[in-house]
């Protein structure tokens, strides 16, 4: 550990330099890799982080950091015969978790297709916001599949995206050094990268946060779903879950066998997307009926 | 999505019109054994407010927040009073003038005409109010055994027919989820979501579709598409 | 004895600084032409940066649709023009074709700067390039061995390290009028062959081994070739510029493998288009794209048919003996093949990898005037080091430039020998 401290002093004092252009500070460029980090650094981490988003935004902070859960293994269902395309889990996301606006991102992508092909590559991702469902047509949103044998965890050069032991898969943002091999591994387009800037309105940030979930981003870093980390490990429902109008999503522990992700995989026939990548995805699309 | 239930005025007191949209001979039937089965039961649980049989079906509580019936035009009784079966009239005692407008509940099925127009029941083919509506006591709904339930119960009502979605219902795969999935579910009736008496979603508007990936990108010209 | 060595040392030492630094400043008027050229378009490359710098990669024309762009194509590229070294060295060493040795240090040369070409590419396209300390072992946490870049980046420092090592040691030896002591450096000369060979594997593993992109999942990416036609022009201009001897066999030969070495990425290449075509899955959307178009996107396809003739065109150049022994269509068969070839596996290579996304998405990818800035800089950095380091190394090899004749004490050789060793 000295070993390290002294080796990031001298490499510190070399970036002093480089970071004078740079929108970093210091004591976030030392920072450690988050599951290194003592309670101490945790608690520096923290407060920084309050500091910073209050100077940018003017408003304090919520900053979570609380672990997994015990006995908690997280998994999603998706009711395809539910699902009519409205978008709305893609805008109560980007709400909740302080996606930016401009330029834009968005962690879910809803694919309309054409009712008896399941071609990607036929599939409309930018049909008109009119009047859904349209007859002829089946919705498909897809997002981060939490998959159990996450190809973009295996391939991140800096272990700054990791399988947390409630199934999520994270990013710590301040370890994250841009190089975007993580997308280019990811069988479902689930991630996206800060290519500017992030820009939200002061008034539509959401101040309750979690350090590796919805926590405002910096540019050049990869960012992803969390399942609403920040909700869940407290109990509550993902955003997408809540925000649906129609019921279709469906979200639970998997390891409680009356939980209704459990009652999914009992009772429905489901499928994960790309079953033949063995990522094993945690997010299951059923049809109800 | 709040339901699309219509504003429905209340009303001091009552008067229906005649004709059945869908006179099926069968339905017709079918609903005079209901009619005729209905004042026993009613026998039996009239007068007080005891709580549906049991049953593994009722025993089992699912906590749901109040039916949206309880935010406009409950109690029904306030107009369809029990007493019109000629009890002991309220109006009557007091010889009001819309004494001689109370009668007693035609059991036929019609067209309303007078009443609750805008109502629009569009539901299975052969449906009228008194399928689910108790005849006598119009605080309660009422299933096809006789028994009668609150509106509080009325998942039970719906899952006579919808069977697998009530199953799915029950297990939290039917409906949408609010609130926490750790601890005690919180369920939606299903006329939360679903106006009962016109139960099929209506469309909805989609929001925006994304935006070209050089939206907001520094140095690019973005064209609107329209 | 100790003293004395040390200062018989110094004295060498500034002896060879005061040279290299008159040989770098003196040069003829095209020297001088020549590197104001370079430094003009490294000026330019290094505003680009400092644009990109303060304003992302935003600047670029990449985005979550195609992730990579002409920085990661040009990283490709380059990695396999510094494997091409090995070309040079398997003839002159395995073989001991005599014409080719000489010339070796030249081709090491030339992968050395490629390889540092190669990781400006890698850091220019990160995010966040002040945390690239992130990957280093000790005070970052490299994901070894798990990932690939991981693996990359060890195989690339380790190839910079072998060739910088032997290319120092024998234009020290030579320097030094001594004897190269074969037996010390050839161990390391045959570890610079199958290093080589594993660089532009473990890169073109780097995408091979991603399931989400069917258009890299295939065995056959590993070999490219261009890097020796690139050193036949170099070897030409070096024999023009100055009084370094470089045999016309020597030029020849190296066209002969770079007929092997095309005709076997020909075949392989035509084996792979065969694969996808008639097995006709949706897997064969982004070849699609690359050689028609994909949904009236055609982007690549002129580039992509210029670079299949260019690379024909060399292959039948360089075969038929009256075309190779010809420098008029040997320089055309090499300018074809360097052009084809990073076309073919740069930008063909990294972009319909992104085209269409794995949610079907079509989205086309052009470079911007930045990252066009940008990587015109890194080039012409990366030329200007070389420029530099011929600068020095021919007139060593020459014998122009020399150590001091006074007596170099026996132990001299051998302290520089071991201290670069340490080095390793």
């Amino acid at each position: 550990m000295d070993r390290r401290k002294f080796i990031k002093g001298a490499v510190s004092s070399l970036a002093v330099l480089a970071l004078s252009g740079c929108d970093q500070t210091i004591e976030e460029f030392l920072q450690n890799h988050f599951l290194e980090m003592s309670k101490d650094d945790m608690e520096a981490a923290r407060n920084r982080l309050i500091k910073q988003y209050r100077e940018k935004f003017g408003m304090d902070f919520k900053l979570g950091m609380e672990p997994a859960l015990p006995e908690v293994l997280y998994s999603y269902g998706l009711d395809l015969s539910r699902c009519i395309g409205c978008r709305r889990c893609v805008s109560a996301c980007v709400q909740e978790n302080n996606q930016s606006r401009k330029p834009q991102i968005e962690w879910i992508r809803v694919l309309r297709m054409k009712n008896g092909s399941l071609d990607l590559e036929e599939s409309e991702h930018y049909y008109e916001a009119e009047m859904v469902p349209k007859e002829g047509y089946y919705t498909i949103p897809i997002q981060c599949q939490q998959c159990e044998n996450p190809p973009c965890v295996k391939v991140c050069p800096t272990k700054a995206t990791w399988q947390e032991p409630d199934g999520i898969v994270v990013v710590d943002y301040n370890w994250c050094i841009g190089c975007r091999y993580c997308m280019a591994a990811c069988p479902y387009w689930a991630r996206r990268f800060n290519f500017a800037e992030p820009s939200i309105p002061k008034d539509e940030i959401n101040p309750n946060i979690h350090y590796l979930g919805n926590r405002p981003r910096m540019r050049g870093v990869v960012e992803k779903c969390t399942f609403c980390i920040q909700r869940t490990r407290k109990g509550r429902y993902p955003a997408c879950v809540e925000a649906c109008p129609v019921g279709a999503r469906k979200f639970g522990n998997i390891l409680d066998p009356e939980s209704e992700i459990s009652k999914v995989i009992e009772t429905k026939r489901v499928f994960r997307l790309k079953a033949e990548l063995n990522t094993q995805p945690r997010f299951y699309y059923f049809f109800s009926i | 999505m709040k339901s699309t239930w219509g504003v429905i005025a209340t009303s001091t007191a009552e008067k229906e019109g005649a004709m059945i949209r869908y006179p099926s001979t069968i339905m017709g039937v079918f609903l005079l054994l209901v009619l005729c089965i209905a004042p026993k039961g009613m026998a039996e649980t009239a007068g007080n407010d005891k709580p549906d049989k049991q049953g593994a079906e009722a025993a089992q509580e699912y906590s749901v927040p109040p039916p949206l019936v309880y935010q406009s035009l409950y109690p029904c009784q306030a107009c369809h009073r029990r007493d019109t079966r000629g009890v002991s009239s309220q109006l009557e005692k007091e010889s009001g003038f819309l004494g001689k407008y109370i009668r007693k509940p035609d059991p036929q099925p019609r067209i309303l005409i007078k009443m609750h127009r805008n109502i629009n029941l569009n539901h299975a083919e052969w449906m009228w109010c008194l399928n689910c509506h108790d005849t006598d006591e119009r605080n309660y709904l009422r299933l096809i055994t006789g028994e009668k339930i609150s509106f509080e119960k009325s998942y039970r009502l719906c899952g006579q027919c919808h069977g697998s979605i009530f199953r799915d219902w029950k297990i939290g795969i039917h409906g949408r989820r609010v609130g926490n999935w750790k601890g005690k579910k919180l369920y939606l009736l299903c006329s939360h979501c679903h106006d009962p008496h016109s139960p099929q979603f209506r469309k909805l508007p989609a929001e925006d579709p994304p935006r070209s990936p050089n939206y907001g990108r520094w140095g690019v010209i973005e064209h609107e598409q329209e | 004895m100790q003293n004395k060595s040390t200062a018989g040392f110094i004295l060498q030492l500034k002896h060879f600084l005061v040279q290299s630094v008159i040989r770098l400043v003196k040069g003829p008027p095209i020297y001088y032409a020549w590197l104001t050229f370079l430094l003009a378009l490294i000026g330019c490359g290094f505003y680009g940066f400092s644009f990109q710098f303060t304003h992302g990669l935003d600047i670029t024309g990449m985005t979550d649709q195609v992730s990579w762009g002409l920085y990661i194509s040009n990283f490709t590229f380059l990695v396999g023009v510094a494997a091409a070294a090995v070309l040079l060295i398997i003839p002159a060493y395995v073989y001991d074709f005599g014409p080719i040795k000489e010339i070796t240090i030249l081709g090491e040369l030339l992968a050395v700067c490629a390889i540092i070409m190669c990781m400006m590419f890698v850091t220019i396209d990160v995010g966040r390039p002040e945390r690239v300390w992130h990957l280093m072992p000790f005070v970052g946490t490299p994901n070894f061995p798990s990932s690939i870049l991981g693996w990359d980046v060890l195989v690339l420092n380790g190839y910079l390290f072998i060739n910088l090592f032997v290319s120092i040691y024998l234009l020290a030896t030579i320097y030094l009028g001594k004897e190269v002591n074969y037996r010390f450096i050839l161990p390391f000369i045959f570890l610079s062959i199958p290093w080589a060979v594993s660089i532009h594997t473990v890169t073109a593993y780097l995408y091979n081994g991603l399931g989400a992109r069917p258009f890299w999942n295939s065995a056959i990416l590993a070999p490219f070739c261009s890097g020796p036609a690139l050193c036949i022009i170099i070897f030409q201009l070096v024999r023009k510029f100055t009084n370094f001897h470089v045999s016309d066999k020597a030029l020849f030969k190296i066209a002969e493998m770079i007929c092997i070495a095309m005709g076997i990425n020909l075949l392989l290449l035509s084996a792979e288009v065969f694969k996808e075509l008639y097995t006709d899955s949706l897997h064969k959307a982004p070849i699609i794209y690359l050689f028609a178009g994909l949904h009236g996107h055609t982007g690549l396809v002129k580039w992509i048919w210029t670079a299949l003739i260019f690379n024909v065109l060399s292959f039948f150049i360089f075969l038929i003996p009256k075309t190779r022994k010809n420098f008029i269509t040997l320089n055309i068969g090499c300018i074809l093949i360097v052009i084809g070839v990073w076309i073919e596996k740069g930008m063909g290579l990294v972009i319909p990898g992104f085209i269409p996304t794995p949610l079907g998405e079509i989205w086309e990818y052009t470079p911007r005037l930045y990252e066009s800035l940008i990587t015109m800089g890194i080039w012409a950095l990366g030329i200007f080091i070389y420029t530099l380091a011929l600068k020095i190394a021919i007139p060593i090899e020459t014998g122009e430039m020399k150590a001091l004749e006074s007596e170099a004490p026996p132990g001299e050789l051998e302290t520089s020998g071991s201290s670069l060793k340490g080095g390793v």
